[in-house]
């Protein structure tokens, strides 16, 4: 043995003011292929500003460019240290060694559930309405940029939401368009695209896409371009394609959500499908078919009439807060001792 | 909170090249980790470092194939004379980044930013109580 113990590597200990400071985060096979590709794009860590409950703690959570992970932070009650090879101060002391430089008291997990927060919500939430009355004179000018920045998904979820929303930034204000106004811009795409003869269901190059949301200065050109790409296929580029299902649906929903002030009054389902028909273009008139909004309304007066019932935002919060979120963490609070012992063989 | 940006490790890596740990737990930036279970408490001995002991593979000849896994199984931490930890080399299930900050890019919404330094695939895991061994 005593030979074995002059061969060995020298193990010292970094005096802990001068230790440096580290995070261990687990990387999952998806997460370690991000991050170990060519040209990887960085991660992003990204927090809630308010977070909806207070039950909800620390809301902090990390960004790949698609996708959203929930963190967890894990203590270690082992010694965890980062440590290097020494640096040789004299040559001829050869003898090899490793130095502790950080040690680290927990380690960042990745929760596998899904996120429950809507971007859609959190957007709509963070943005200034643009209402017919134009752009609103009051509240804060916040940039698509920042706003992104202080929604704690990845930028590829809020981009969609954006882009459902019809959200559209004009002198460097970002903004939603309220239902109404949303309606009234596609009317008047739709009575150009006949005027011009334009087929919305083909495929719709720049010039197009320019002459359609042309107007007189009513509204900006940013908010009438939005407005047509809310409906497009994939991620713009120059070709725009029109999508019949999600075209129907927004259009659908944003007329159900205005003729029924957000589900105050009730509309009579014939006449409400008729007017939405109109809205669409001649080939896809059939696609307004009221099953398309299944969930998002509710049927009164033996069916004969349809209200809008909101299940975006509001399912979010029932989960985040409410009774049951709180009796489950009530129960895992008094598992702790088999959630200890699972852990205590991975170790 | 602005968003922190975490930067991928970088391809052009490097650190120490004393090359102590057999080539499997070495990492482009000499980074590895050692987990202890329990606390090391240690007596300042001086400003640089505190020598905790020697790491020992006994079973380790350099050479050894990275397939090879047969001196995973032990691993040895001598503290002074007489005292011995009994460990392995354990696979991490899931690999550790290991994430430091780095200076921002000057960019006032970003002050702080952070970078994997290292992805650590490995660990030396001493998990048994000291053992007693005889001096010189």
């Amino acid at each position: 043995m005593s030979t074995q113990q002059e061969t060995g590597i020298e193990f010292s200990l970094v005096p802990e003011e001068n230790q440096q400071h580290f995070r261990l985060l687990e990387l999952p096979p998806e997460l370690l292929s991000v991050i170990t590709a060519d040209n990887a794009s960085p991660l992003q860590l990204k927090s809630l500003d308010a977070p909806p409950s207070s039950l909800s703690g620390p809301n902090v959570v990390l960004c790949t460019h698609d996708k959203t992970y929930n963190l967890r932070q894990v203590s270690t009650s082992n010694s965890v240290f980062v440590v290097q090879p020494t640096i040789p101060t004299d040559s001829t002391l050869s003898t090899p060694g490793i130095e502790a430089i950080a040690q680290c008291t927990s380690t960042l997990e990745l929760l596998t559930e899904k996120t429950n927060v809507s971007a859609t919500s959190l957007v709509k939430a963070a943005l200034p309405t643009y209402t017919s009355t134009g752009i609103p004179a009051t509240g804060t000018r916040i940039a698509k940029q920042h706003l992104f920045s202080n929604i704690p998904l990845s930028e590829a979820e809020c981009e969609l939401a954006w882009r459902d929303l019809a959200c559209f930034e004009h002198e460097g204000a970002a903004m939603v368009p309220s239902d109404s106004v949303r309606l009234q811009v596609w009317r008047a795409i739709l009575t150009t695209a006949t005027a011009e003869g334009v087929d919305l269901t083909d495929t719709l190059d720049d010039r197009q896409v320019r002459a359609l949301t042309e107007n007189d200065a009513e509204w900006p050109g940013e908010l009438a371009d939005a407005v047509l790409r809310s409906a497009g296929q994939g991620d713009g580029g120059s070709l725009l394609l029109l999508d019949g299902h999600k075209l129907a649906l927004s259009v659908g929903l944003v007329l159900l959500k205005e003729r029924t002030a957000n589900g105050r009054n009730a509309v009579a389902l014939d006449r409400f499908e008729k007017e939405w028909a109109d809205l669409m273009p001649e080939a896809w008139r059939e696609k307004a078919t009221i099953e398309r909004l299944e969930g998002s309304f509710g049927r009164e007066k033996a069916g004969k009439d349809i209200t809008f019932v909101d299940t975006g935002g509001s399912q979010a919060t029932t989960v985040d807060g409410g009774a049951p979120a709180d009796a489950k963490t009530l129960g895992a609070k008094r598992k702790w001792h088999e959630k200890f012992k699972a852990s205590k063989k991975t170790a | 909170m602005p968003t922190i940006p975490i930067h991928p490790p970088s391809t052009h890596r490097s650190g120490s090249s004393a090359l102590a740990l057999p080539q499997l737990l070495q990492t482009p930036s000499g980074y590895a980790i050692v987990e202890i279970q329990g606390t090391v408490n240690t007596s300042r001995t001086n400003d640089n470092a505190n020598a905790m002991g020697k790491i020992v593979f006994p079973h380790y000849e350099p050479g050894m194939a990275n397939e090879d896994t047969s001196w995973h199984k032990r691993v040895y931490l001598y503290v002074g004379k007489h005292q011995r930890l009994t460990g392995e080399v354990k696979k991490l299930a899931k690999p550790l980044a290991v994430i430091r900050k780095v200076a921002g890019t000057g960019n006032e919404s970003a002050p702080e930013e952070l970078e994997i330094a290292e992805i650590v695939y490995w660990k030396v895991l001493f998990a048994h109580r000291p053992e007693p061994v005889g001096g010189e």
